[in-house]
């Protein structure tokens, strides 16, 4: 029970230690045109390393949460940049978004003959409701 | 070609096959762009998951087809080849949109998000299909056409009925229709398989026996797809039947198609672009129902059909399998021909395979169909590509 306790608690001041060291890298590595790079490789390789001690259930809830994790950060960052907030790009999803909520609600109208496009010219959509009874 | 007195006449079956039969099919297989890919119009900047459309950009290429006569041991064995050299430059534009949406020219739907998981129907407009012959031969097209879920890790099928609006260089004037038998993983990952119908008169996009196509390795096809290419006509022992579909306006064509095999082959180049397409002996049969308005006052109409099953065989009538498949989208567009004293229409469509046995039990894939049927009297002149996904070589024949 000693040496257990004693890992875990290596575990954790490896841990800190290791998140201590990191923007020391970073700051270190400032002048360069990848100034993070090191300390990613870092964190990856750290990572990696506790991936290999997982057992499969777990692996699997923990790829879950890594994807959800990483598309919550690449949703921020792709919000955060400057074309998001380019006057041509807020129009333009304005009207997206309009238009879509639009096309939504229209959805919801029955007979479905508001927002549909105007009269058929022969591309709409193929009815195949009277083909249920040709069936052999 | 027929004098407007002898058009006037009741005309033969045989006469009105002869001109249906005045086509020239292309098929060709298409893949990406490695240095301009397609790139998906998301609703949302920061969420380029979330695509309402596509600016497509596809590479086509030289493609061939072929496939021996079926045994009974062995069935169907059939080749195909991607070749290395591009013949075309295509770009369209694609939108998605919603089920009920009567989509046109000039129309544009509401924003639909792509749903990969779910059937969504899509119209494609500025279509260009610029062949590389150094003499602007090229399409302009405008299509319809759905995605559906596809066996995991393969993306999404798109299936689609495409209209020549305009010809170009030694294409200009040509009436024709393109179907799209596609594997995508939106945006820019697919592997489409296209065939082009062009009514061709004049037989001047046919070529004789045409140089083989240098495969491109390793094939850019990562569905693992075998192809397998029909031409079918009426058989002679079963005329068409025609009947009204009750409460409706719409019409049943109940017809039984003869099968043969076709190997495809098609190049292009300077001052060239021709198909040589080599049919070869009955191995099936098709009996379908195609469902629509002949009457319609459009020119292009919704059609669909029903009831269709293949039955393949080989050359002593031993069974190789049946296959069942309709399809669920086609578009007859109503053509009229100065040797024909009555229009006939083009017709295209895909759909998805039921249920099949011997050679073609559980397969997956899909079926498309480019052709022309004839009411008046009845004929079909039409095309069958049958794309399987043929991961384990089931189709795959291993000669070069």
């Amino acid at each position: 029970m000693r040496e257990f306790v004693k890992s875990v608690a290596d575990f954790s001041w490896a841990l800190s230690a290791l998140a201590v060291s990191q923007p020391a890298k970073v700051l270190n590595a400032w002048p360069t045109r990848a100034p993070t790079r090191a300390a990613t490789g870092s964190f990856e390789a750290s990572t990696t390393a506790i991936e290999a001690q997982l057992d499969p259930v777990t692996h699997s809830l923990y790829n879950t949460g890594k994807t959800v994790q990483n598309a919550v950060i690449d949703l921020t960052f792709n919000f955060f940049s400057p074309h998001t907030f380019n006057p041509m790009t807020v129009v333009d999803t304005t009207q997206n978004v309009l238009r879509w909520s639009a096309g939504i609600a229209t959805q919801f109208i029955p007979g479905g003959q508001i927002g549909n496009g105007g009269p058929p010219v022969g591309w709409g959509p193929v009815k195949t409701e009277d083909a249920e009874f040709l069936r052999f | 070609m027929a004098s407007p007195e002898a058009a006037s006449q009741a005309q033969s079956s045989q006469e009105v096959l002869r001109v249906l039969k005045q086509a020239t099919y292309f098929v060709i297989f298409a893949v990406p762009n490695p240095s301009s890919l397609s790139v998906g119009r998301p609703l949302l900047p920061f969420i380029p998951q979330l695509i309402y459309g596509i600016d497509v950009t596809e590479v086509p290429h030289r493609f061939s087809s072929s496939a021996l006569p079926p045994t009974a041991e062995k069935g169907f064995r059939v080749h195909k080849t991607i070749g290395t050299k591009q013949i075309a430059k295509q770009q369209f534009k694609l939108l998605l949109m919603p089920n009920n949406f009567e989509a046109g020219p000039g129309r544009t739907p509401p924003p639909t998000v792509l749903l990969p998981f779910l059937v969504q129907r899509f119209w494609m407009h500025d279509g260009h299909f610029d062949f590389l012959d150094d003499q602007d031969a090229g399409l302009r097209l405008v299509a319809a056409g759905r995605f559906f879920p596809a066996p995991s890790g393969l993306g999404v099928y798109a299936g689609a009925v495409a209209e020549v609006i305009e010809g170009l260089g030694q294409l200009q004037g040509l009436r024709g229709n393109v179907v799209i038998n596609g594997i995508t993983t939106p945006p820019d990952q697919f592997a489409n398989l296209f065939t082009f119908r062009v009514v061709d008169p004049e037989g001047k996009l046919q070529g004789t026996p045409l140089p083989p196509v240098e495969a491109e390795e390793p094939d850019p096809d990562y569905t693992y797809s075998s192809v397998l290419n029909l031409m079918a006509e009426v058989h002679p022992d079963d005329p068409i039947v025609v009947a009204p579909l009750p409460n409706s306006s719409k019409q049943q064509v109940h017809l039984l198609e003869r099968l043969r095999l076709v190997n495809t082959n098609l190049d292009v180049g300077p001052g060239y672009l021709k198909a040589d397409n080599v049919e070869s002996e009955v191995v099936g049969e098709r009996r379908t129902t195609f469902v629509f308005n002949p009457n319609d006052s459009l020119d292009t109409i919704p059609l669909y059909s029903t009831n269709s099953e293949f039955t393949f065989f080989t050359g002593s009538r031993q069974p190789i399998g049946t296959l069942q498949v309709d399809l669920c989208e086609g578009r007859a567009f109503r053509t009229s021909s100065p040797d024909l004293s009555h229009p006939y229409f083009r017709i295209a469509g895909y759909g998805f395979y039921g249920k099949g046995t011997g050679q073609f039990k559980d397969i997956e894939g899909m079926l498309t169909m480019n052709g022309a049927l004839s009411l008046t009297p009845g004929v079909t002149s039409s095309m069958y590509t049958l794309r399987i996904l043929d991961p384990h070589g089931h189709f795959r024949a291993l000669w070069s």
